[in-house]
């Protein structure tokens, strides 16, 4: 009875440990009130499968050719050469004063302009943007602008013609990105100085040194396209916009239209987990399942201080077993629906399935991103006005803003609630539709490309279940 | 055991979330079946056990 009793005060200590170290960021992407709902939460799981099934009969009915693989884009007007230097000159100044702020402001998170503009508009705002105004990022990328004006100045200085970069192994194809990416969230979700604005100051550098050596080696543009974790990561969310930049000109497409053409190099269906599995795992990690006492945290935890680990390194060896369980789950989950898929007419492999359909993951991973850190963006983003006024958090006031206070009526949690299941319900839609133009063109028959989708339907179905039941457990918590 | 004991509520309210899909999953392999069953007379090609012979 007494050794019951010590390890409940144990792990309710430990779950308290766990909580208390979580960051300010992450704190601030709770919902702010309660939310006042007509029904039980479970019960929109149950409405979110109703529309889903609906769709699914819908396109199998309305939608008997594939018409998102051959759409075609309009010229909209092209970019001056300049528009675009300025534009990679404000990426890099933007770099720049992050990672200034971040090493010379205070060290108090929320004062300090390093970590919101890291966690909030960098990585929420800009897969925001991305579904809306296409691929923004490649003209602010600082990296690539700084590996483009270096080239361009040793173009001109160099005595010869510059060497030819290495051919990038095919094998390699995007799991430098999975691995990025993978990196990111360990470090946001999982590492314990997570918030320490001199820590994400000296990692930032770092990220744009690798970057710097691998487009030295493989080529600007294709170590952009395939290893640049940010970019790569970034412009998948691109292809679901009706807008397209290349070619220093701007196109419009169908919404949706650029996410068939997506090249399913090795790593992508990775990649693709690893941006559900983390986002996945955020929600988990807020929830009573994870975190509250008697919870697997600290459960878990208990068991690696037993092997003498320290409270921190047990912590954190916890939650990156949970992250990467969650990845696996997640990459399990689409291959069980492909694997369903392979059954269907007997000529497709399952690899190759997985590769051809990996793109009706994309609004999924989006779903995932809206419905999970709008909260964020509509709280802790409005921190910008005063961060940009006082980015070192010493005082200052450049733009009179620094007073700016958080406005946490801007959105109430119950507004937040339907926005973070419309995210879900329209994601996992499009992830359908996606992957049912994407049968047409795998199957001959038409028959056999919807009996084929009856497992996709099943795997959409599973992910709008999970993602409504995280949210329900962060917001129960 | 404890630790599934103690968590019976977030198991019931967790299965609350995936009987739809469990539901959908028993619908669909039952369609699939049935879908199987109405493949043969269209195809005209005759049963396997016939092909043999």
């Amino acid at each position: 009875m007494i050794r019951r009793a010590r390890l409940a005060a144990a792990a309710a200590a430990l779950a308290g440990a766990a909580v208390a170290a979580l960051p300010d960021a992450a704190l601030a992407h709770g919902l702010v009130g309660r939310q006042d709902l007509p029904i039980p939460r479970w019960l929109f799981a149950w409405g979110a499968a109703v529309v889903l099934v609906v769709s699914f009969v819908a396109l199998a009915v309305l939608w008997p050719r594939p018409r998102l693989e051959e759409a075609r884009e309009k010229r909209v007007l092209g970019v001056p050469a300049a528009l675009e230097a300025l534009a990679g000159v404000v990426g890099i100044l933007a770099f720049a004063a992050v990672v200034y702020a971040g090493l010379a402001g205070t060290q108090t998170a929320t004062a300090n302009l390093a970590p919101t503009v890291i966690y909030v508009i960098f990585w929420v705002g800009i897969p925001f943007a991305s579904p809306l105004l296409g691929d923004v990022f490649a003209a602010f990328n600082p990296w690539r602008a700084i590996a483009r004006g270096v080239a361009w100045i040793a173009g001109r200085v160099a005595p010869g013609k510059l060497p030819a970069p290495m051919a990038y192994p095919v094998w390699l194809g995007r799991w430098p990105a999975a691995v990025g990416i993978f990196g990111f969230a360990w470090v946001e979700l999982v590492f314990v100085d997570r918030d320490d604005p001199t820590t994400l100051a000296i990692l930032a550098l770092l990220y744009a040194a690798v970057q710097l050596v691998g487009m030295s080696l493989y080529g600007i543009d294709t170590w952009t396209r395939r290893a640049d974790a940010f970019a790569v990561y970034f412009k998948l969310f691109s292809k679901l916009a009706p807008l397209h930049w290349r070619d220093r000109a701007l196109y419009r497409r169908p919404p949706l239209s650029g996410a068939p053409r997506l090249d399913a190099v090795p790593g992508t269906v990775a990649l693709l987990s690893v941006m559900i599995g983390t986002t996945s795992f955020d929600g988990l990690s807020q929830g009573d399942l994870w975190t509250g006492t008697n919870g697997i945290a600290p459960t878990l935890q208990q068991r690696f201080l037993n092997l003498g680990f320290s409270q921190e390194t047990a912590l954190q060896i916890t939650f990156t077993i949970g992250l990467l369980l969650m990845v696996c789950f997640v990459g399990a989950l689409y291959r069980l629906g492909v694997a369903g898929m392979g059954s269907i007419g007997g000529r497709h492999r399952p690899g190759e399935l997985a590769q051809r359909f990996a793109h009706s993951l994309i609004p999924i991973a989006l779903a995932y991103v809206v419905a999970h850190y709008v909260s964020l963006l509509a709280y802790q983003g409005q921190a910008m006005a005063s961060l940009a006024s006082d980015p070192l958090g010493d005082g200052s006031n450049l733009l009179g803003t620094a007073s700016a206070t958080i406005d946490y009526n801007v959105i109430s949690a119950t507004g937040i609630w339907y926005v973070q299941v419309a995210a879900l319900v329209l994601g996992h839609a499009a992830g359908l539709t996606l992957a049912h133009d994407r049968a047409l063109s795998v199957y001959p028959r038409v028959r056999d490309a919807t009996r084929s989708q009856y497992w996709m339907l099943a795997v959409m179905v599973g992910f709008t279940s999970l993602g409504l039941w995280l949210l329900s457990a962060s917001a129960q918590s | 055991m404890n630790l599934v004991i103690a968590h019976a509520g977030h198991w019931f309210e967790g299965a609350l979330y995936l009987a739809p899909v469990l539901i959908l999953v028993v619908v669909l392999f039952v369609q699939g079946r049935k879908d199987d069953g109405e493949e043969l007379p269209e195809s005209g090609e005759p049963p396997a056990r016939d092909a043999r012979v």
